[in-house]
C-alpha cells in the first residue's frame, strides 16, 4: 500500500510539473513574443530598438535557464545564438533587424509548441 | 566528463530507488508488464547518460513515470480480476491427464522441443510421467508428474516427521543478526553462551546458522581453508 501512495503522489507531482512547466514557457513565450512585436513596431517606426532589444536578451537570458531542464541543450543554444546577434543588428540600425527578430520569435514560439501534446508531437 | 559521471550517478540512484520502488517481484520472474517497464528504463536510463545534451528530467520524468503507472497497474490487477487477465494474461494448460493440448500449443506457439525443453529443466525426462503442465503468464512451465513418477513422500511411506522452520543466519561474518534472533525467539545471551561455549568471540565465527536453541551450526573463520 505505501508503494500504491507513493506511486499516486509521484504520478501527480509529475503530471503537476508537467501542465506547471507547459504553462511557464507559455508565458514566457507570449512575454518574448510580445517584446519581438515591439522591436518590429519600433523598426518600422524608426525609433531606437536599443532598450526592447536589451529587455529581449535578459528575458531570454533568464528563460534559457529554465528552460535547460526541459528543453535539449542544442534547441536552446540555437535561439540564444540568433539572440545574441540582436543587439549588433540594433545598435547598426541593420533593415537585418526585422528577420532576425522573425527567427527569434519563430524558434521560441516552436520551442514552446514543443511542450503542448499535440497529436503530431505525441505521435 | 565529471559531468557524464554524475548523470550517471544519479540515474544510477533513479534507477535503484525505481526497482526498489516496483517491488521484489520486478527481481524475480517477470510478468509482461514488468518486462516491458524493466526494457523501457534500461533504454531510458542510458540516453541521458550518454548525451550531456538531453536534460536529467527528460530521463527521470519518464523512468518514475513508468514504475508509478506500473505499480499502480499491479495494485489494479491484484484488485480486479479484468485487469490482471488484461495485463498478465492467464495460465494455459498444456498437458491435461496426460494428455497434450495441441490447440493450446498452437495458441501459446509452443513448438514440441519447446515443450520437452521445458519438461526437461523441471526434471521430467519421459512426457508419459506428466499428469498435467501449465504454461504460466511468466513464461515458464509449471510441471505436475504423475504420481508414479513422484519420488515417494514420508506421508507416503506412513512417516510423520516433526514439521520445523528451517535454520537462519544468526551471525554472517562476526555480525550477529538480530532480526534472525528475534524470529527464532532466542536472545544475545544464548547466542554469546554458545559462541564461548565453541571457544571463540562473535567476531571470530564466520557463518552461524540456527532452527532452535538446540540446533545449531558454528562455522569459525579459523575453520576455513
Amino acid at each position: 500500500m505505501k508503494r500504491l501512495y507513493l506511486s499516486i503522489f509521484l504520478l501527480a507531482l509529475l503530471t503537476a510539473g508537467s501542465i506547471f512547466s507547459a504553462a511557464y514557457i507559455g508565458r514566457e513565450n507570449d512575454r518574448l513574443q510580445e517584446l519581438c512585436a515591439d522591436i518590429r513596431e519600433e523598426v518600422l517606426r524608426g525609433e531606437d530598438t536599443s532598450e526592447e532589444v536589451e529587455a529581449l536578451c535578459d528575458e531570454w537570458e533568464r528563460h534559457c535557464k529554465i528552460m535547460a531542464f526541459i528543453e535539449n541543450a542544442a534547441n536552446i543554444s540555437a535561439v540564444t545564438a540568433e539572440v545574441a546577434r540582436l543587439p549588433a543588428l540594433s545598435q547598426t540600425n541593420s533593415p537585418d533587424l526585422i528577420q532576425q527578430v522573425d527567427a527569434v520569435s519563430a524558434q521560441c514560439a516552436l520551442l514552446a509548441e514543443r511542450q503542448y501534446p499535440h497529436i503530431r508531437s505525441v505521435l | 566528463m565529471i559531468i557524464v559521471m554524475i548523470r550517471a550517478l544519479v540515474l544510477y540512484c533513479a534507477v535503484i530507488a525505481a526497482v526498489r520502488m516496483m517491488g521484489k517481484r520486478q527481481i524475480g520472474e517477470l510478468q509482461p508488464a514488468e518486462l516491458v517497464v524493466t526494457i523501457l528504463l534500461s533504454n531510458i536510463a542510458t540516453l541521458p547518460v550518454e548525451d550531456i545534451s538531453i536534460p536529467m528530467t527528460m530521463g527521470l520524468v519518464p523512468i518514475f513515470t513508468l514504475v508509478s503507472i506500473d505499480v499502480i497497474v499491479s495494485c489494479l490487477s491484484l484488485r480486479f480480476r479484468g485487469v490482471r487477465r488484461a495485463v498478465s494474461g492467464s495460465a494455459k494448460l498444456i498437458i491435461s491427464n496426460g494428455e497434450v493440448d495441441r490447440h493450446a500449443m498452437r495458441e501459446l506457439r509452443f513448438t514440441t522441443d519447446d515443450l520437452m525443453a521445458a519438461l526437461r529443466s523441471q526434471q521430467v525426462f519421459d512426457i508419459k510421467d506428466v499428469q498435467f503442465a501449465v504454461a504460466e503468464t511468466t513464461g515458464t512451465i509449471s510441471v505436475c508428474p504423475k504420481k508414479s513418477a513422484q519420488p515417494p513422500t514420508a506421508a507416503d511411506l506412513g512417516l510423520s516427521p516433526e514439521e520445523s522452520d528451517p535454520p537462519v543466519m544468526v551471525i554472517s561474518d562476526g555480525k550477529v543478526s538480530a532480526a534472525a534472533l528475534r524470529h527464532l525467539g532466542l536472545d544475545e545471551k544464548w547466542l554469546t553462551k554458545i559462541v564461548k561455549a565453541q571457544g571463540c568471540q562473535v567476531s571470530d565465527v564466520f557463518i552461524m546458522t540456527a532452527a532452535d536453541a538446540s540446533d545449531y551450526t558454528v562455522i569459525k573463520r579459523g575453520d576455513m581453508k
